[in-house]
C-alpha cells in the first residue's frame, strides 16, 4: 500500500494541509514568519523568509502523530496583485512546493500549488484558498473564511478576530467539509489562533513575524 | 487537545479583559497641560488594515536611524514620525521603506 492510500485508509479523507499559513502568505521585506499548528491528527511546523513585500521562500514540515508519517516540502509564495485600498486590502497569492512523504522506509515525491485570494478591512475579513497536493493520488483543498472583529483595536492594543472556517478536502471525487468556528487573537508579532468543529477536531496555532 | 483548548480560551479571554480594546486617548491643549507634539512627517498611506501584518513598517521606521518614535492614527490611514534633533529622511526613503512593507504612500506632509 503507498503511503497516500495508507494515510486515507487511516484517517479517512481528512483535511490535511489546512493551515499552511495563518495569515499572509509574504509579509514584509527581510521578514520571516513561524508558524506551530497543532491539531487532533497532526502538528505542523512552518518557517518562511519573504525575499520581498512580493515574495516568500520556506519549508514546512508536517508530521502525522499516529502513522509515523512526515512530510517536508520547500515552499515558494507569490503575491501576484495587491490591492491597496483606504481602509482596505486586497491580495492574490500564488503557493508552490515540492517535496518528500516518509513512512517507515517508503518515500514518495510531494508536490504542492495552490492560490488564495483574500480581501479585508478593520472589522471584516474573507479568504478564499484552493490547493492541489499531488502525491500518487491527487488531493485538492478548498478553505474559505469569514471573519469580524468585535472591537476596533489600537495599532500596539490586543485584536480579537471571530471566524468561521470551512474546508472542503476532495479526493479520488470523494468530498469532506468541516465548519470550524475560530478564535484569532494578536499583538505585535505574535498570533495565535484556536477552533474546534465540536465533534472531535480542534486546533491550536501559533504564529510569530521576525 | 481539550485541556490546552480550555486552558487557551481562559487565557485569552483573561488577557482580553486585562489589555482590552484599547482606547485612544485625546488630549486638547486648551483643558489640560500636556504639550501635544506636531510629528515631524505624517504619512497617509494606503492598505494598512492589519497591525500584524505591518509590523515590518513599524520596525523598519523605529531601525531608522534618523527616527525618534513614530505612532500610528486609529484608523491606521496615518503614521506620525518624530525626526531626531538635526535628523532627516526624504521622500524617496519613505516610499521604499512603505511600499518593502507592501503598502502604498498617499502622501507626504512635512511641519
Amino acid at each position: 500500500m503507498t503511503i497516500w492510500n495508507r494515510v486515507i485508509a487511516t484517517l479517512g479523507i481528512v483535511v490535511l494541509f489546512s493551515s499552511i499559513s495563518l495569515a499572509h502568505p509574504v509579509i514584509w521585506k527581510g521578514g520571516s514568519s513561524n508558524l506551530l499548528h497543532v491539531d487532533t491528527a497532526t502538528i505542523h511546523a512552518q518557517s518562511l523568509y519573504s525575499v520581498d513585500y512580493d515574495w516568500a521562500v520556506g519549508v514546512h514540515h508536517l508530521r502525522f502523530r499516529e502513522l509515523g508519517l512526515s512530510y517536508t516540502l520547500a515552499q515558494s509564495n507569490y503575491l501576484l496583485k495587491r490591492w491597496n485600498g483606504t481602509g482596505s486590502q486586497g491580495n492574490f497569492y500564488v503557493l508552490s512546493g515540492a517535496g518528500l512523504a516518509h513512512q517507515d522506509e517508503n518515500t514518495d515525491t510531494l508536490l504542492h500549488f495552490g492560490a488564495q485570494a483574500d480581501w479585508e478591512t478593520r472589522r471584516y475579513y474573507t479568504l478564499f484558498r484552493a490547493e492541489y497536493y499531488g502525491l500518487d493520488q491527487a488531493q485538492w483543498t478548498l478553505r474559505g473564511r469569514l471573519g469580524i472583529a468585535p472591537y476596533i483595536a489600537d495599532f500596539d492594543g490586543l485584536h480579537t478576530w471571530l471566524m468561521l472556517q470551512v474546508d472542503d478536502t476532495i479526493v479520488a471525487g470523494e468530498h469532506k467539509t468541516t465548519v470550524m468556528p475560530v478564535l484569532r487573537v494578536f499583538q505585535d508579532t505574535i498570533l495565535v489562533e484556536i477552533g474546534s468543529d465540536f465533534s472531535g477536531t480542534s486546533m491550536l496555532s501559533v504564529m510569530l513575524h521576525f | 487537545m481539550k485541556t490546552i483548548m480550555i486552558i487557551l480560551s481562559i487565557v485569552t479571554l483573561s488577557v482580553g479583559s486585562i489589555a482590552g480594546p484599547t482606547v485612544t486617548k485625546v488630549e486638547t491643549s486648551a483643558t489640560s497641560n500636556v504639550v501635544v507634539q506636531e510629528p515631524d512627517i505624517q504619512i497617509l498611506a494606503k492598505g494598512i488594515v492589519c497591525a500584524f501584518c505591518a509590523q515590518g513598517l513599524k520596525k523598519a521606521f523605529q531601525g531608522h536611524p534618523s527616527i525618534e518614535r513614530l505612532h500610528f492614527d486609529a484608523e491606521f490611514n496615518a503614521m506620525d514620525l518624530y525626526l531626531k534633533p538635526k535628523a532627516s529622511l526624504s521622500d524617496t526613503e519613505i516610499q521604499e521603506t512603505v511600499k518593502n512593507a507592501g503598502f502604498l504612500v498617499d502622501k507626504i506632509t512635512r511641519k
